[in-house]
């Protein structure tokens, strides 16, 4: 009588298994422990294969009921042959039981790497994007490909389908709850996930199969190596360099450096030094990772820390959007006006100053999403020459004209240049893309500007 | 809820001390008054025009988070909208592609002329359009005016700022709270009904509790299923949330392990007497038993065709938690009292909301309840009555559509075989806890939600 068995459920993402006796407790897997609240034993979902080979292995027979996935009733409709590395890709995916990172540039087509991996699993599979943006790409894609209905949770949607797309947003808020309904897990951008509220999300489904997708993974915050445990490992890479000609396009990057008037560079220096006496005087170390938040929090104490915060953003303002920097904007616009280019800027306020300079769209976090169509829509069929942006664009949008890239200004991170540089390199029959870079000499912008070049798509 | 990083908080070793405004409630007035005054003043202007003004206050390092705060909290109050007489979005695409004609064309880029050839197409002055071209952003909001001409509405936000300055000690606790990964709470005498509520309220925030006797009370340990495994804040909404029921319980104390700051530094956050916020006054919880459990009671009660046979048993509220120390507790719904030898067979309904509920309350009654129990749950729950075995003391009643109340007092009266008689209760295989007997009509203090929203709320996802 099936009563009887131990049975294993999906609770809240976790696994609860009741009924055990307890002759047969210790032998389970390390994660899964005796949970005296409820009287069971307990694993993350994310153990579900682990537990299950465990429980196999003792020839401890159980009642399923955690499993809420079903099996693809078929796979795509539309087929491609997939580029040697793509192959190369999916087998070595394959021989990690299905479970690992694959590392492409952007325009390398890792969305044709998720759609092989799904065809091969054919489970039930959820796709987690970083943006809204993405998941309407994704499930575009899904539905042309696999010609069936593709669910999306999140965007104020809530439609569960055997393929289905959402945000890491809502994969955290939700999983506790659809976490069983998924055989296959696929992370799109993944390097998003080892944070501390997403990585919940992979640990609360009980997916056997996932994986992970990604031009960089490498963190700031070295936290890519939790990806091991909630994807699996890196089982496959190719950079740049290595599929540049053939599989991308071909590119070039131009560093360009400006010049600060006399007058400008007089008051570059003057507010440079309020802003580094202040740091000075309250012993704050901007090196230090507490330092900026530190600065944060002192500056608003005193009308000195105010001064010194208006300091720093005069300085700040001054490098990023030196008048130089900004005439050879309006140059390079010129020289450029029968491209597709995309700007790219640090912050949402030097976006719109150069959107209502030259009169270009520009698209950040506050652009709603049918506008930010409408203008991707504009840059494709060359209504617009070039649009302007502050970090929405780093990833994952398909921008497949876009030829020519102009780092207005940015951060110090390697990943999010080479993510720019990556926007422009879809390959495209006789396109060859071009990377400005422009940066202020002598003002601490040129140091960020040699930090962020650290790779080797840059030298 | 305050925001979390503006409760004014400050850390002593390993614990985190809430600090209570005290004395400084007047200067909080003075400057909730002066930050109502700016908003007042900046009516019909934008929002960064009003935010820098209320950064220019100048208030001393100790009161720079109560200022944050209270503008934090004044904003909440404002109505600020983007302009509506304006769409921004449709000139911008006009504006923008006229210029990438322009700077294609021969004539080439010339900012000043495209503004002008647009505003002209418009009817329409290029200030005009530089104003509305990005006046739809957060920034560019425009501040209606919230406040009366007559400044009574003045008054009512200074009155509403100066609530705020009062720092509502629940709001502050909830707001840490949110940075909990569990709270211990230790309950003396309380009274059962609170504790059904309580308990009810955790299942339904999909919490996890265990609740262990200790000297005089009961120590409720609270935490979410994966707490097992990671100190997660994942639950500190839900445990937030149910603050004000747990406190509605008088507990003696209640202490909760916190991941503070960016840095998620491990602390302790305890709230003992002295505290405001520990009265000792117990506080009835609002919630009500669910319309389907009424509706049972009000038809064994009330319909002319059961009359003969429910006049047997007095039917009223559930006032007792069956415990099995170490498995869990069960929270009946209400009871049925056999007349004539004061025989008890409890009902739960379990709703169609968990299946997951329904095979624990199994687990339960295989142990051994030590009273009759009838657990009603929904035939889509899809769970056989067979698992329940007349033998074990419970029944399962798998109801399709409503609950039939002639089913409820046909299982009861067989159930009642297994009811002990009053005076032999106390060698019951598990714990009765018993509160004060109150009847169920009209009673909607108190009583638990049970496990979830009971058939009033669908399965998440």
């Amino acid at each position: 009588m099936t009563a009887t068995l131990p049975t294993l459920r999906f609770h809240a993402g976790t696994l609860e298994l009741t009924g055990l006796s307890s002759a047969v407790e210790s032998p389970l897997p390390g994660r899964c422990v005796l949970d005296p609240r409820t009287a069971s034993f307990r694993a993350p979902a994310s153990d579900y294969a682990d537990l299950l080979r465990a429980l196999r292995d003792k020839k401890i027979e159980i009642k399923d009921e955690a499993r809420a996935y079903t099996e693809l009733a078929h796979g795509p409709l539309v087929h491609r042959e997939p580029r040697p590395y793509q192959s190369e890709a999916i087998a070595a995916w394959k021989k990690a039981r299905g479970a690992g990172v694959v590392v492409l540039p952007t325009g390398a087509g890792k969305t044709h790497v998720a759609v092989m991996a799904i065809d091969d699993k054919r489970r039930s599979t959820l796709v987690v994007a970083p943006t809204l943006d993405l998941v309407r790409q994704w499930h575009d894609l899904l539905a042309a490909t696999f010609g069936e209905r593709i669910g999306v949770v999140g965007g104020g949607e809530h439609d569960v389908q055997p393929l289905t797309v959402t945000t890491y947003d809502s994969a955290y808020l939700h999983l506790e709850h659809l976490g069983h309904r998924f055989g296959m897990i696929v992370f799109d951008e993944c390097h998003h996930l080892p944070s501390a509220t997403y990585a919940l999300a992979a640990r609360h489904a009980i997916a056997p199969y996932r994986l992970g997708l990604t031009a960089t993974p490498e963190r700031m915050d070295g936290r890519e190596s939790l990806l091991d445990d909630l994807i699996g490992p890196t089982v496959y890479r190719r950079d740049i360099v290595e599929l540049a000609g053939e599989f991308l396009a071909d590119y070039e990057t131009v560093h360009v450096s400006v010049s600060l008037s006399e007058g400008e560079r007089q008051e570059y220096e003057a507010e440079r030094a309020i802003y580094r006496s202040f740091l000075s005087r309250n012993g704050i170390r901007m090196s230090d990772p507490k330092g900026w938040s530190q600065f944060i929090m002192l500056s608003a104490r005193s009308a000195d820390g105010r001064r010194a915060m208006a300091a720093y953003r005069r300085q700040r303002e001054l490098a990023f959007s030196a008048p130089a920097k900004l005439d050879y904007v309006e140059r390079l616009l010129w020289e450029h006006r029968h491209d597709r280019a995309l700007l790219f800027t640090q912050d949402n306020a030097t976006c719109y100053a150069l959107s209502r300079r030259f009169l270009m769209p520009a698209i950040t976090h506050q652009t709603k999403i049918k506008e930010r169509s409408a203008i991707l829509k504009g840059l494709a069929d060359g209504t617009y020459g070039a649009v302007v942006t502050s970090k929405v664009l780093n990833e994952g949008v398909d921008v497949p004209d876009a030829n020519v890239a102009i780092v207005v200004s940015g951060s110090g991170s390697v990943r999010e240049h080479v993510q720019r540089l990556g926007r422009i390199l879809r390959k495209r029959d006789g396109k060859f893309a071009l990377l400005y870079e422009i940066v202020t000499a002598q003002t601490a912008e040129a140091y960020t500007s040699e930090r962020r070049r650290d790779h080797a798509a840059y030298r | 809820m305050l925001p979390v990083d503006l409760v004014h908080a400050r850390r002593q070793k390993d614990r985190l001390l809430v600090t209570p405004l005290g004395d400084r409630r007047e200067q909080a007035l003075w400057l909730a008054e002066e930050l109502v005054g700016i908003a007042e003043a900046h009516v019909g202007r934008t929002r960064e025009e009003l935010e820098a003004a209320w950064k220019d206050v100048d208030v001393g390092a100790r009161d720079v988070r109560l200022r944050d705060g209270l503008v934090a909290l004044i904003e909440d109050a404002l109505d600020l909208d983007a302009r509506e007489d304006v769409d921004p979005v449709s000139l911008r695409a006009d504006v923008f592609a006229r210029a990438t004609a322009r700077r294609r064309s021969d004539a080439g880029f010339d900012r000043a002329a495209i503004l002008a050839e647009v505003a002209a197409a418009r009817a329409s002055t290029v200030e005009a359009i530089e104003a509305e071209l990005y006046a739809d952003l957060r920034g560019a909001q425009v501040l209606r005016a919230p406040l009366r001409a007559d400044g009574t509405a003045i008054a009512l936000l200074a009155e509403r700022a100066a609530a705020i300055a009062d720092r509502d000690d629940i709001a502050q606790a909830q707001s840490v709270l949110l940075r909990a990964t569990r709270i211990v709470v230790s309950l003396r005498d309380a009274p059962v009904l609170a504790l059904r509520a309580l308990l009810g309220k955790l299942k339904f925030h999909r919490l996890l509790f265990r609740a262990e006797r200790s000297e005089g009370g009961i120590v409720l340990t609270i935490d979410g299923p994966s707490a097992l495994f990671e100190s997660t804040t994942r639950y500190g909404l839900a445990l937030a949330i149910a603050l004000p029921s747990v406190l509605a319980c008088a507990p003696a104390r209640i202490e909760a392990e916190l991941r503070w700051g960016k840095e998620r530094l491990p602390l302790r956050f305890v709230i003992e007497p002295p505290s405001p916020l520990l009265t000792g006054e117990r506080v009835p919880i609002e919630s009500a038993l669910p319309d389907e459990v009424l509706a049972v009671i009000e038809r064994l009660r009330s319909s002319p065709t059961l009359r003969a046979k429910a006049e047997r048993f007095e039917i009223a509220q559930a006032d007792v938690l069956l415990d099995i120390p170490g498995l869990g507790l069960v929270v009946p719904d209400f009871t049925l009292t056999e007349r004539s030898t004061g025989r008890v067979v409890h009902v739960e309904v379990l709703g169609h909301w968990s299946r997951d509920a329904v095979w624990r309350r199994v687990e339960l009654a295989e142990r051994g309840l030590g009273e009759p129990v009838l657990f009603c749950a929904s035939e889509r729950l899809r769970v056989s009555e067979a698992v329940l075995p007349e033998s074990s003391g419970a029944s399962l009643y798998m109801y399709k559509g409503a609950i039939s109340a002639t089913v409820v007092l046909e299982r009861a009266e067989a159930l009642l075989v297994h009811a002990p008689m009053p005076a032999a209760k106390k060698g019951a295989k598990s714990r009765t806890t018993k509160g004060p007997r109150a009847g169920a009509k009209g009673a909607a203090k108190g009583a638990s939600e049970g496990e979830g929203p009971k058939g009033r709320r669908r399965e998440p996802g």
